[in-house]
């Protein structure tokens, strides 16, 4: 590693780690980096014309909170390689991209914060970044992988992980199944800010959420609207939790359990009235409780 | 048959040759039909025969956890599934594989899904090899053992590669061994010249293509309004194929943002609606594919393909999308311009340097050739006269030049 390139990696880190408030470029994608050389010019891209180099795909990008885009090519004798840095404000909305667009089947991958790899892809998130590294030819994957941690010691470190998974339950939780939806969670508007997971519940696998809002009435508002949905068809029935709450019959999800708790709304889909189900709505009930 | 079901199959072929699907007058074609709804209208998609329904859910934000969306779009009649495997990473055709996995749905709809394999293309290597790879991880995710239409996904442009032999090779051997039964390509960024060339290969059965009643915003590529796609329409439908529309309402939350016209937040068709409509009534046009997220959307889009359009909507919404001043990066300008000047790129160097990106913006400004900049401007107005947006372009030429020169 050339003197510059450790100047860089020393100081840039302290520069920002005030937050992503900067735009991105030049700093974190150098003209040489770990042995790779840049093909041409830094390209950047904003929310209005992400367009144009990911076109279909930018609402959903710019869904988790996108803010700017800095896109590079890096060739290193055959191998050539498409790194993509997107800066997403926070780490909250980071780690909410990485777990909803790195590919489901990638392999884990000691990079970044947390980081995948598949043929010779390797996405990581850390601080409010999530990392894209893409090349053309699999037997590349260590070395595009290298060059992603390297990388990834140049981005500022992640202060803390996500607050809001500390609204889930940890006992019974599937690995790697948290996963945040700013909105329209279960396809329904009135959930927001979602934070969910997986877990298995005796033969049977379910997911537990939590919704964040402003107040309780807007979340009483949220219950209200979601029960209103399900009522079109049959009536739901009363759920004693929290500040009350309704199970209702999905016809994807089963059991649809929904619950307040001031102005946090929780719940669980293939809810039973076994003794699993209701030890996961209690505790979830608990988390969401003020402290 | 009972008497009931001949009668909506009766109507529903009347649809199909009502609302543009391109079948042959000569001979009636043999429609396959899957999860017809009375609610819903089908159209038959080109030389496939699959009756589709008008209404196709592009499933970018599906994951699984809006798995109740698809099953209310089902019971809507929606029976074509749009995916791809970067949707998500993946998520989204696992979602699809899910739910059409259960009840015996899967043989109740259509699924078409994409392969990128842009990297593969560009660099020249790998593109038989992995197209099949991509195929057999989409069947995995997807639950099933063959996929109705799998399509070259274009994110931007595939012009470059609509001819490739390696992929052609690899749609052919998908077909012949049953895990696609159809082939196509997906278009955003120059849909008029890609589906021209997709039409003259006579190998691609369906194309998906990004066109709008106002203006596309990725449009910095190429044209994307319907004006300049109609004679590729013309060719795709000589050479028989199916055509669904995409990216149809991108721009109208913006439009309707911009103008304060009550009667665009009147009761009646939503804005979104009118432009779903618009498209499909072009000629060619079998369905329109809606990203949708939300309930409130699946409700809306479900009633679209029903719609009667009043005079004047159409004329209304055009009217909104000039007065918005919305610039869409059409390129418009540039067609209109005698002199050439880098209207598009100055616009969108002046957003970098908004953004925050001053050094580089300056930098890429100073790279056009001194023809192009907003100096070489000599203020005819030319730009603003075609400019379906009108975007007042001079000031905005003279803004820009100020902050980046």
């Amino acid at each position: 590693m050339s003197w510059r390139e450790r100047l860089t990696l020393a100081v840039l880190p302290a520069l920002l780690a005030g937050g992503c408030a900067r735009p991105l470029g030049e700093a974190f994608l150098p003209k040489s980096l770990h042995g790779w050389d840049r093909v041409g010019a830094v390209r950047h891209y904003t929310p209005e014309n992400l367009y144009d180099y990911i076109n279909g795909a930018a609402p959903f990008i710019c869904s988790f909170g996108f803010r700017s885009l800095a896109q590079a090519t890096y060739r290193r004798e055959a191998d050539q390689v498409v790194l993509d840095i997107y800066d997403m404000g926070s780490a909250d909305n980071a780690f909410a991209l990485f777990r909803n667009q790195s590919s489901v089947e990638a392999a884990p991958l000691d990079v970044g914060a947390e980081g995948a790899g598949s043929e010779a892809r390797v996405e990581f998130w850390q601080g409010c970044f999530y990392v894209a590294a893409s090349c053309a030819a699999p037997e590349a994957h260590d070395r595009v992988a290298a060059l992603a941690r390297a990388l990834a010691r140049g981005l500022p470190p992640t202060g803390a992980w996500p607050a809001y998974l500390g609204l889930l339950p940890t006992e019974g939780r599937l690995p790697r199944t948290e996963s945040y939806a700013p909105a329209d969670f279960l396809g329904h508007e009135c959930l927001k800010r979602a934070v969910s997971a997986r877990y298995k519940l005796g033969g049977r696998e379910a997911m537990a959420f939590a919704c964040r809002y402003d107040g309780a009435a807007e979340a009483a508002a949220a219950l209200a609207r979601l029960e209103a949905h399900y009522r079109q068809k049959q009536a739901p029935r009363p759920l004693a939790l929290g500040d009350g709450g309704f199970v209702a019959d999905d016809p994807t999800q089963g059991q649809l359990a929904a619950f307040r708790r001031g102005a946090l709304l929780g719940g669980m889909t293939r809810y039973g009235d076994d003794p699993a189900a209701k030890a996961l709505l209690a505790d979830l009930d608990r988390r969401l409780a003020p402290r | 048959m009972e008497r009931r079901e001949f009668l909506r199959r009766a109507a529903a072929v009347a649809g199909v040759a009502a609302l543009g699907g391109a079948a042959p007058a000569a001979e009636e074609p043999k429609l396959e039909r899957r999860n017809e709804q009375p609610t819903m209208r089908y159209a038959r998609l080109g030389r496939t025969n699959l009756a589709v329904s008008r209404i196709v859910h592009g499933s970018l934000h599906t994951n699984r956890e809006r798995i109740p969306l698809l099953a209310k779009l089902y019971e809507g009649g929606v029976n074509l599934f749009d995916t791809s495997h970067v949707y998500g990473g993946g998520r989204s055709e696992e979602a699809i594989g899910e739910f059409l996995s259960q009840d015996g749905r899967r043989k109740n709809a259509f699924i078409c899904t994409k392969m990128d394999i842009r990297a593969q293309l560009s660099a020249r290597r790998d593109v038989y090899k992995t197209a099949m790879e991509r195929t057999e991880g989409a069947l995995r995710r997807l639950r099933t053992d063959h996929v109705d239409i799998m399509m070259l996904h274009g994110c931007t442009t595939l012009l470059d590669y609509v001819k490739n032999e390696e992929w052609l090779r690899a749609a052919d051997d998908l077909k012949k061994q049953g895990k696609a039964r159809f082939i196509g390509l997906s278009e955003h960024a120059k849909p008029a010249e890609t589906l021209t060339l997709a039409a003259e290969t006579g190998r691609y059965d369906v194309a998906m293509v990004a066109f709008s009643l106002i203006k596309g915003a990725w449009g910095s590529l190429g044209r994307t309004d319907v004006e300049s796609i109609r004679p590729a329409l013309e060719a795709a439908r000589k050479a028989d194929m199916g055509i669904l529309a995409m990216k149809a309402a991108l721009q109208a939350d913006k439009i309707v943002a911009a103008v304060p016209d009550p009667k665009l937040k009147r009761a009646g068709p939503s804005p979104f609606q009118l432009c779903y409509r618009y498209v499909l009534g072009i000629e060619g046009v079998a369905a329109v594919t809606c990203g949708m997220v939300n309930m409130t959307q699946v409700e809306e889009n479900l009633r679209v393909p029903a719609l009667d359009l009043a005079a004047g909507d159409i004329e209304r919404l055009h009217r909104a999308a000039a007065r918005s001043r919305v610039c869409g990066f059409c390129g418009t300008c540039l067609d209109a311009c005698a002199n050439r000047v880098a209207v598009q790129d100055i616009l969108r160097f002046e957003g970098y340097h908004h953004h925050g990106h001053r050094a580089e913006a300056r930098a890429a400004y100073a790279a056009l050739a001194p023809g192009q900049r907003a100096t070489a401007c000599q203020g005819c107005g030319a730009c603003e006269r075609a400019c379906p947006g009108c975007v007042p372009i001079r000031r905005r030429l003279e803004e820009a030049h100020r902050v980046l020169a």
